[in-house]
């Protein structure tokens, strides 16, 4: 996902994800093996739902700038690996 | 963040390789493992973090400034790493911070009822630190220019103390250097020392307060700050063979006690050192010139309600009080004698009954001092060495 706005009104669940972009949405976001999250990206939810990192899966925050985590939970079972210099707001 | 939560499940890992910050509103639950690694820079932490498990800092720095909770959670911090918390955080009796890094403590109450050993630099610079636990430090620095409160049951004996204010019933002994720079210091004390072997007392103009609780000298006190010292029901002990040095000008006031077994010094600065307004007693032991010496100014006690000093040698300087210079003095036997000198000129006032033996007055070059016994009944000897402080009996 680069650029643009994802409206994600539905669990759904990838494997990979490269992530530059806007997600809003009730749905929950499950990501198997990698996401790359880049500077820019936002994940917006509203305070129910996750983004769901689980056990042997990885998130690579690879961020040289900010990224926004709003009303969401960031559930993470497997490893979360934060080597960009930007922060979360 | 905003109104986000991250969960770091138990056997996640959650490892910042670099100086990045979550800011913002929400909160971090960590049960998992939480590293901060990598590189040397800082990061910082500003929603809640709340440790269930490990907190592994390898490298940098690490400061949750957005408060949070340690329960029964550990906190490692090596050598070289420095550990913040910069708001209000909560650490339980099951917990620990432990290692040989650095601690500081910036804002927001801290009350840390667990395990706290770190070897390095431990740093209270803001808001209060309530420390409950076990809490260690010795042989190292602490610094204190918040408020720290040692109500633990660890050992505070750091080689090196800078202090504005602290409190609490922990002894503190202090084997290098202390360094009371300011504030109040209005530690609750009741059965404890504070013991140094070389004290600094610089604070600014405003009082220094002691509560409850004994300064007990070892080593040398340096008093240069241009302050006052407040005793409240205080006690300062002058052990045998030290030094306590005031300099300049100087109030030791309220109530309280100053007990010198070794020399008490005012010299350097002209300025009047007052020992002020009903400090209780002033207990020493047989003065000699090279225990009592007030050098090129006044020393005052005024409105004291005893000054007890032990006599009965009879060899000058052995055994019993010399005055030296411009100064009014005291003298006593038994320990129960009491003297209220007043202000040079205005003569010594004795308030109530005394039982002088001997003021022995040397080197008095400036005006006369007569003795004015108030109310005394027994015998005063008064004994001049040079001229200049002619004789008076009473």
């Amino acid at each position: 996902m680069t650029g643009g706005t994802v409206n994600l009104n539905t669990d759904i669940a990838v494997q990979d994800l490269d992530f530059n972009t806007t997600l809003n949405g009730t749905g929950t976001l499950t990501v198997s093996n990698v996401m790359n999250w880049f500077a820019g990206g936002s994940i917006n939810g509203n305070g129910l739902n996750s983004l769901v990192i689980p056990a042997g899966a990885t998130l690579n925050l690879v961020n040289s700038g900010t990224v926004f985590f709003t009303s969401r939970t960031l559930d993470n079972g497997g490893t979360v690996s934060w080597s960009g210099a930007g922060g979360m707001q | 963040m905003t109104g986000g939560i991250i969960t770091n499940r138990a056997g996640a890992l959650f490892q910042i390789q670099n100086g990045a910050s979550i800011s913002g509103s929400g909160r971090f639950d960590n049960v998992g493992l939480f590293r901060k690694s990598v590189t040397a820079g800082a990061s910082s932490i500003s929603v809640p973090f709340n440790n269930y498990s490990t907190v592994d800092l390898q490298t940098g720095g690490l400061t949750f400034s957005g408060g949070g909770a340690n329960i029964a959670g550990t906190i490692t911090v090596p050598a070289g790493t420095t550990f913040g918390l910069g708001n209000t955080f909560t650490s339980d009796g099951a917990s620990s911070i432990t290692g040989a890094g650095n601690l500081t403590v910036s804002g927001g109450t801290a009350s840390l009822a667990g395990l706290v050993n770190l070897a390095g630099t431990n740093t209270f610079s803001g808001g209060a630190a309530n420390l409950t636990g076990n809490y260690i430090c010795t042989n190292n620095t602490l610094n204190i220019f918040g408020t720290a409160n040692f109500d633990g049951s660890g050992t505070v004996s750091p080689a090196v103390v800078t202090w504005a204010a602290c409190s609490g019933r922990d002894p503190l002994t202090v084997g290098s250097l202390m360094n009371w720079t300011g504030g109040h210091d209005e530690r609750d004390w009741a059965n404890s020392d504070c013991h140094w072997s070389h004290y600094e007392y610089s604070q600014p103009v405003f009082y220094d307060t002691l509560t409850s609780r004994t300064l007990e000298n070892a080593g040398t006190i340096v008093w240069t700050g241009g302050g006052a010292c407040n005793l409240s029901s205080a006690v300062i002990t002058n052990r045998p063979g030290r030094y306590s040095t005031p300099e300049r000008h100087r109030t030791l006031r309220w109530s309280g006690r100053l007990d010198n077994a070794g020399t008490f010094r005012k010299e350097i600065n002209s300025g009047t050192t007052t020992i002020d307004n009903n400090v209780a007693s002033i207990t020493t032991a047989p003065l000699t010139s090279e225990r009592a010496l007030w050098r090129r100014s006044r020393l005052h006690f005024q409105h004291q309600r005893a000054a007890h000093c032990a006599l009965g040698g009879t060899t000058a300087g052995t055994g019993y009080a010399q005055l030296h210079g411009d100064l009014v003095g005291w003298i006593g036997e038994g320990g129960e004698s009491a003297v209220v000198p007043a202000a040079q000129g205005e003569g010594i006032i004795w308030s109530r009954e005394i039982t002088v033996v001997q003021i022995h007055a040397q080197r008095a070059h400036e005006r006369t001092v007569p003795c004015l016994p108030e109310v005394a009944h027994k015998p005063v000897t008064l004994a001049v060495e040079q001229s200049g402080f002619p004789p008076s009996r009473n």
